[in-house]
């Protein structure tokens, strides 16, 4: 079957087919979860809570709009709301914050490959979960999840403008959250430019 | 101009330059600028370099993700029936425990009723209505279909009597909620896959003011009620249901509506929450606790 089948059979009450759709998209909406949730027990709740409000919402799920989109609006609002609810938003940072307390590994001095790349895939662990929530919802959409901007601007009610916006100031905060951990040189991009060179050009 | 600047102008330009959603226009000029400024050339490698390592990222799904979130689907779908009450504890107010047991009762009638009429026990005096009739050859059809029908053993904890009352009174049914009075002041409210289901084993009850609990319910609109009376109304909730409450208590401030009750909640809550294991939700109505 395909996707636009099961959809149209889950939402005819075929649990079966949800079924499907739950192992389709669980890798996806749990790693969301994750990089929004920035914990592994947080972010199992909400995927879960995910899932449960889909089937809820199915029968008044129109099928002219993406059934992923409409999962990945789903997760974000789970996370969003078990973010709040905890208090466990630390998205306290901003542009104009003059120092962030991240606890991102320095590891400039290493010279194998394979540590700069797990030091960077730390960092950016880190420096998503320390971002202000409204940008870590774009910038994961946009970099895990490979959405457009008008995919995202869908996803999450938000206007075209808004989403280039937030993504832009994201990714500066991003970095400069990288930079103050030790990941990046401030204003020296000879490890950047290393790692991308060695890992594939990004664009 | 220095590698640390980055012109502000070209910050967004660049963003966009890596989602490549600039027109061929503005790409030549971005990429002429980034010719000449290295600090947006910096920049602009380290978006890329970011870019490189959101790649990185993985993660494994935890085993039995998806199976956890079928059983609260499933859950969902098809309500299950009460089979054992939870343990009585003390000091709680009677009316807390004889809802429950209340409801054992009526059930235990519904499912011993085809039985019941079927050896003669039971005369159909004041006749049940329509619907009555259908959900109890509804559960007849069932019992029928097994090859030794059997009455379901129901425990109570605490050894107080059941209320010893007949399913007289039917009231009419609901186009798909069924819903039968089992004394003047009690009714029973089911799915209509209730009497056929397994039941839920309460871990917990948990009792608020409607004024508390009622704006919540609103945004659970397939949480339907249990148990009704004219004052008090319950629920069954899943653990998950139940930690959702918790949050939303704590979120809007009412917090000392669970303090109370926070003795109970480290049997109550498990995680991750087993939803094969159900939360009494009782709602007063003002003036109806005493």
């Amino acid at each position: 079957m395909t996707e636009y089948e099961l959809v149209a059979a889950a939402k005819q009450g075929d649990t079966a087919c949800f079924e499907s759709l739950v192992h389709l998209y669980e890798k996806r909406i749990y790693h969301l979860a994750l990089r929004l949730c920035g914990n592994p027990e947080d972010a199992q709740d909400a995927a879960q809570e995910a899932f449960v409000s889909a089937w809820r919402g199915l029968p008044q799920f129109r099928q002219e709009a993406e059934f992923s989109t409409w999962l990945f609006r789903l997760t974000s609002n789970a996370c969003i709301d078990l973010l709040r609810r905890e208090k466990k938003n630390r998205g306290t940072a901003s542009l104009d914050d003059e120092e962030l307390n991240l606890q991102v590994a320095d590891l400039r001095c290493q010279p194998q490959t394979e540590l700069e790349r797990q030091a960077l895939r730390e960092g950016i662990e880190q420096g998503l979960s320390a971002l202000p929530p409204d940008y870590r919802q774009v910038l994961v959409l946009r970099e895990l999840e490979q959405l457009s901007y008008e995919e995202i601007s869908q996803a999450l009610t938000l206007d075209m403008g808004t989403v280039k916006s937030r993504i832009n100031r994201g990714r500066r905060l991003l970095r400069k959250i990288l930079v103050e951990g030790g990941n990046f040189f401030d204003g020296s991009a000879s490890k950047v430019t290393e790692i991308t060179t060695k890992g594939g050009a990004a664009t | 101009m220095n590698r640390t600047h980055i012109c502000d102008d070209f910050a967004a330009l660049l963003s966009r330059l890596l989602d490549e959603d600039l027109d061929a226009g503005e790409r030549l000029r971005v990429l002429m600028h980034l010719d000449n400024c290295p600090g947006c050339r910096s920049y602009y490698e380290a978006l890329c370099a970011m870019h490189q390592g959101f790649t990185l990222l993985d993660c494994q799904v935890p085993d039995g993700f998806a199976e956890g979130v079928m059983a609260r689907i499933r859950a969902i779908e098809a309500p299950p029936t009460l089979v054992e009450a939870a343990p009585v504890r003390s000091k709680r107010p009677f009316w807390r425990t004889a809802l429950p047991m209340a409801a054992c009762a009526a059930l235990v009638l519904l499912g011993a009723w085809p039985l019941l009429r079927e050896q003669g026990v039971l005369r159909n005096e004041g006749a049940p209505q329509a619907a009555m009739t259908a959900m109890m050859d509804s559960a007849a059809a069932v019992a029928e279909s097994e090859a030794e029908p059997q009455l379901k053993m129901f425990s109570v904890a605490g050894g107080e009597a059941m209320p010893d009352e007949e399913p007289a009174d039917a009231a009419p049914l609901e186009s798909d909620m069924q819903s039968v009075q089992v004394s003047n002041s009690l009714t029973l409210c089911a799915a209509p896959s209730l009497l056929t289901q397994e039941a839920p084993v309460f871990t917990e009850s948990v009792t608020l003011p409607a004024a508390v609990a009622e704006p919540w319910l609103q945004t659970q609109p397939a949480l339907l009620p249990y148990t009704q009376e004219a004052d008090v109304v319950t629920y069954l909730l899943t653990e998950g249901d139940y930690a959702l409450l918790r949050g939303w208590l704590a979120e809007n401030h009412v917090a000392e509506h669970v303090a109370a009750e926070e003795s109970h909640f480290a049997t109550a809550l498990r995680y991750p929450p087993d939803e094969s294991l159900s939360v009494l939700l009782t709602v007063v109505h003002e003036g109806a606790e005493s």
